[in-house]
């Protein structure tokens, strides 16, 4: 006779009942974040007279058409700011993640020059940030209005991502570090063939935090971008997605034909695919470091 | 990092709410800039010069002889043409000297390609002999942009700011000192004989460009009135329904109308109109020496209690009941059969609809009283925004860009109008059914740029649309005549803040009310705080104003 391993009650493997509550539930929970998408999708791609039909979104498809995708990318301005938009994503998080490395790694040697006043000016950052117009008036001082530089440094390091970052670094027993610098090793080398090849997980996260960041952002090319052909995408769908509520001077400018097409819904939809689309795809590629990276930087902080 | 802190606007931009983004935006941005104004607004300050006084600034009246309109506009309501006439040329060659310059206008809609890349762009800056580079920002987060150019100072060389902004902005008559052109000199009185196509825009709306007792922005004269009722002219006929004349009528009609289980309700939301129905004042009344403003009015508590009423029958769309933003479209689809909405939304709502429904038919509903008699129609503001140039321009460059800006100012039926507002016949724009239409080059690259450059006179044109110009025109000229007296018509002026913050929580409040989360007997109350709160400083503060314009 064997005795039952011995286990609490909360680690019983569910009856039929519990199994087939938890698919309904996890299958309504899957629904619920499912069906805004294929709502969204299917409107992009239904025809106008579909929008029209249904009174706004479409759940019930009657006829699939391109011509949103089509007008969303006809005269090459969204092409160009998808170029932009990824340049300034993939310097962007570079930047960021060189900057926030060398920070958080420096930070985290409790030996390392002023380190204490350091950290505390950063910490200081997650309690007041600088206003609009400050920011502003610094960033035009330096010259970078109309530059590409304005989307990415007034950004760059995120007193979060580095506070996290130097979490997971100080979580690094000192003795590996200390036995490399008996074998003559410098902080770079310590730092490039130690601390990052145990870290790649937390660096992964981190950059795909930047990254998505400098993706979504707009509100600076708002502030700092004049010349529209500098605009990152985000920017330029915006536009499209306002027109429809605009009505610049509702009494006397009429939209009827003058300027394009008022975007209908199928546009606003399409573009809400386009902006998806690069978020979507990177996702699952840093997933698996996901939460590992958050967890031990939230535990070890 | 700095977010955009307020949702996106929908319905609004006027002064309602654009009031209501008065205390994000001073919460966001203003609190840096009221630093430096610690008296806040006064009375007078520069805001407004008397009337007397304005008119030694304004350029004077030289009205542009075009091609006679069909129907013509009575006591400042639009002209009508019922064709395109055949155009004229009003400006001859380019009068530019070859200069560059920049210019910041809002845009609502997609950018178009830029320069280099833009065949209208390249036809119009040699239409000018200048070269115009845009800066467009969006036109909802433009206040943003604004405030921080303002604040360090480097503005474009040309600036559109809508007028509705205008208030919103910390201090905008020390800005406007500091960073725009006095155009006084350049265009007030004869001066302006340079610029005929300046010369043909209303001395009104002059005046609401002047700041600081200069003559600082150029304006585009707005038609009277911004927002009314539509209705969806084909299902009433189809359904034989009668057009209401009096409030009571309008609830009848409403439940004729409603069929939830049908997927059709009678109204979308009217909040801004119905009050217009009752005969509140747009703003102030002044009576018996003090103002009494709106929300204390009997007209305006009436106009709540009948909105309750509409509501609590169940006849407004539950996605409008439930503060949606979708009426348009519910329109258009026949779920709804009434809303308020701009008048200009007809012609969107034509090109969006027409060609896949041909007898969609849209309109605007008869003017009428709630109980038979006058209503109380809300003018807008005489200009609906200014163009200014950058202060620090040598004067032969402001000199260069006035006749851009003249250019831009080419009203309805000039060949000028059709080349900033349309492109080149035959490549970005052909006439189909007597009207132009853009072509595929022409929707890319033709924007409503030009039109934020300048203003001009808007007529009723839009005769590519079924049964339009004539009951449109017949409309305005009917509107006209119950025009609301305002005491403060044609005077500028900047609010105080605790007035202007106390708007967006009141509005809340009868919102709440007539959408049965509150009783409509709380009226009072919500009224006694508006008062508290900032309601009774504004009182004090415009009836002074009143005072130093001499009409109390």
């Amino acid at each position: 006779m064997t005795t039952p391993h011995p286990r609490p009650v909360w680690a019983e493997p569910p009856g039929p009942a519990g199994r087939a509550g938890k698919a309904a539930a996890l299958t309504a929970i899957a629904a619920v974040v499912l069906l805004p998408i294929y709502v969204v999708v299917l409107t992009s791609l239904s025809p106008a007279s579909a929008v029209t039909a249904a009174g706004g979104l479409v759940v019930v498809p009657r006829g699939i058409s391109f011509a949103a995708y089509a007008e969303l990318f006809a005269g090459g301005v969204v092409t160009r700011a998808v170029l932009v938009s990824l340049g300034v994503t993939a310097v962007g998080t570079l930047v960021s993640l060189a900057a926030t490395v060398l920070a958080a790694y420096g930070l985290s040697r409790p030996t390392s020059l002023w380190h204490r006043p350091l950290l505390f000016a950063v910490l200081l950052t997650f309690l007041f940030t600088p206003g609009m117009i400050p920011l502003y008036l610094l960033v035009s001082s330096v010259g970078l209005i109309d530059s590409y530089w304005a989307l990415i440094l007034p950004t760059a390091v995120s007193a979060f991502n580095l506070v996290v970052m130097r979490a997971f670094f100080m979580s690094i027993p000192a003795e590996i570090g200390d036995s490399a610098r008996a074998d003559g090793a410098g902080e770079w080398t310590i730092l490039a063939r130690l601390v990052l090849p145990m870290s790649k997980g937390v660096t992964a996260v981190i950059g795909l935090f930047y990254a998505v960041g400098y993706w979504n952002a707009f509100f600076n090319a708002i502030l700092y971008i004049n010349d529209n052909r500098m605009w990152p995408l985000q920017l330029i769908l915006r536009q499209y997605v306002q027109q429809g509520g605009s009505l610049t001077s509702a009494s006397v400018v009429d939209t009827s034909a003058s300027a394009a097409l008022p975007p209908n819904l199928a546009i606003q939809m399409a573009i809400v695919v386009v902006a998806l689309v690069p978020v979507t795809f990177v996702y699952p590629l840093v997933q698996r470091h996901f939460t590992k990276g958050v967890v031990i930087g939230a535990v070890k902080g | 990092m700095p977010r955009d802190p307020r949702p996106r606007p929908l319905l609004d931009r006027r002064r309602f709410l654009g009031l209501a983004g008065a205390g994000t935006a001073a919460a966001a941005t203003g609190g840096l800039l009221a630093g430096c104004a610690p008296d806040g607004p006064r009375p007078g300050a520069g805001s407004a010069a008397a009337a007397d006084r304005l008119d030694d600034l304004i350029p004077r009246y030289i009205p542009f002889e075009g091609p006679a309109p069909d129907i013509p506009g009575v006591d400042g309501a639009p002209d009508a043409y019922t064709s395109f006439p055949r155009m004229i040329d009003a400006i001859g060659g380019p009068r530019g000297s070859g200069g560059s310059y920049t210019a910041m206008t809002p845009l609502w809609g997609p950018v178009p390609p830029g320069l280099g890349d833009n065949s209208h762009y390249d036809l119009m800056n040699r239409e000018f002999g200048t070269t115009v580079e845009f800066n467009f920002q969006d036109g909802n987060t433009i206040i943003d942009k604004l405030n921080a150019v303002i604040a360090g100072g480097d503005v474009a060389d040309v600036t559109m700011i809508p007028d509705w902004l205008v208030g919103l902005i910390p201090n905008f008559d020390r800005a406007a000192d500091r960073l725009f052109a006095d155009l006084t000199p350049l265009l007030a009185g004869d001066a302006v004989e340079p610029y005929p196509m300046l010369a043909n825009l209303a001395g009104d709306a002059w005046k609401w460009g002047v700041f600081n007792e200069r003559l600082q922005g150029v304006p585009w004269p707005s038609n009277p009135f911004a927002e009314w009722f539509l209705y969806r002219a084909d299902l009433f006929a189809e359904l034989d329904l009668p057009l209401p004349t009096t409030a009571d009528e309008f609830l009848a009609v409403g439940e004729e109308i409603n069929d939830p289980d049908g997927n059709r309700w009678a109204f979308g939301d009217f909040y801004r109109v119905m009050r217009q129905v009752f005969g509140a004042p747009r703003e102030w009344r002044y009576a018996e020496g003090r103002l009494v403003h709106q929300v204390e009015t009997p007209e305006f508590a009436a106009s709540v209690e009948f909105l309750r009423r509409v509501y609590d029958a169940g006849l407004v769309h539950p996605d409008i009941a439930a503060g949606g933003t979708n009426n348009k479209e519910l329109l258009n689809s026949g779920r709804i059969l009434v809303d308020q909405d701009a008048v200009s939304a007809i012609t969107e709502a034509y090109q969006a609809v027409l060609a896949d429904d041909p007898g969609f038919r849209l309109a605007l509903l008869p003017v009428f009283g709630h109980d038979g008699g006058a209503p109380d129609m809300h003018r807008n503001s005489p200009s609906e925004h200014c163009v200014f140039l950058r202060k620090d321009l040598a004067e032969d460059a402001q000199r260069e860009l006035l006749t851009v800006l003249d250019y831009c100012a080419a009203p309805f039926g000039t060949e000028e109008y059709m080349n900033y507002r349309y492109g080149t016949e035959g490549e970005h724009y052909e006439f189909r059914d007597g009207a132009p239409q853009l072509t595929e080059l022409g929707q890319q690259e033709v924007g409503n740029g030009y039109l934020f450059l300048s203003g001009r006179p808007s007529p009723i044109v839009e005769s590519q649309y079924p049964d339009y110009v004539e009951p449109r025109a017949a409309w305005f000229n009917d509107a006209i005549r119950y025009s609301g007296e305002d005491p403060f018509q044609g005077i500028r002026i900047q609010r105080p803040d605790a007035y202007a913050s106390v708007e967006t929580p009141t509005t809340d409040k009868v919102m709440d009310i007539i959408r049965g989360r509150r009783e409509v007997r709380e009226l009072e109350d919500v009224v006694g705080e508006w008062r508290r709160d900032g309601g009774d400083e504004g009182r004090a503060f415009f009836e002074q104003v009143l005072q130093d314009h001499g009409r109390d």
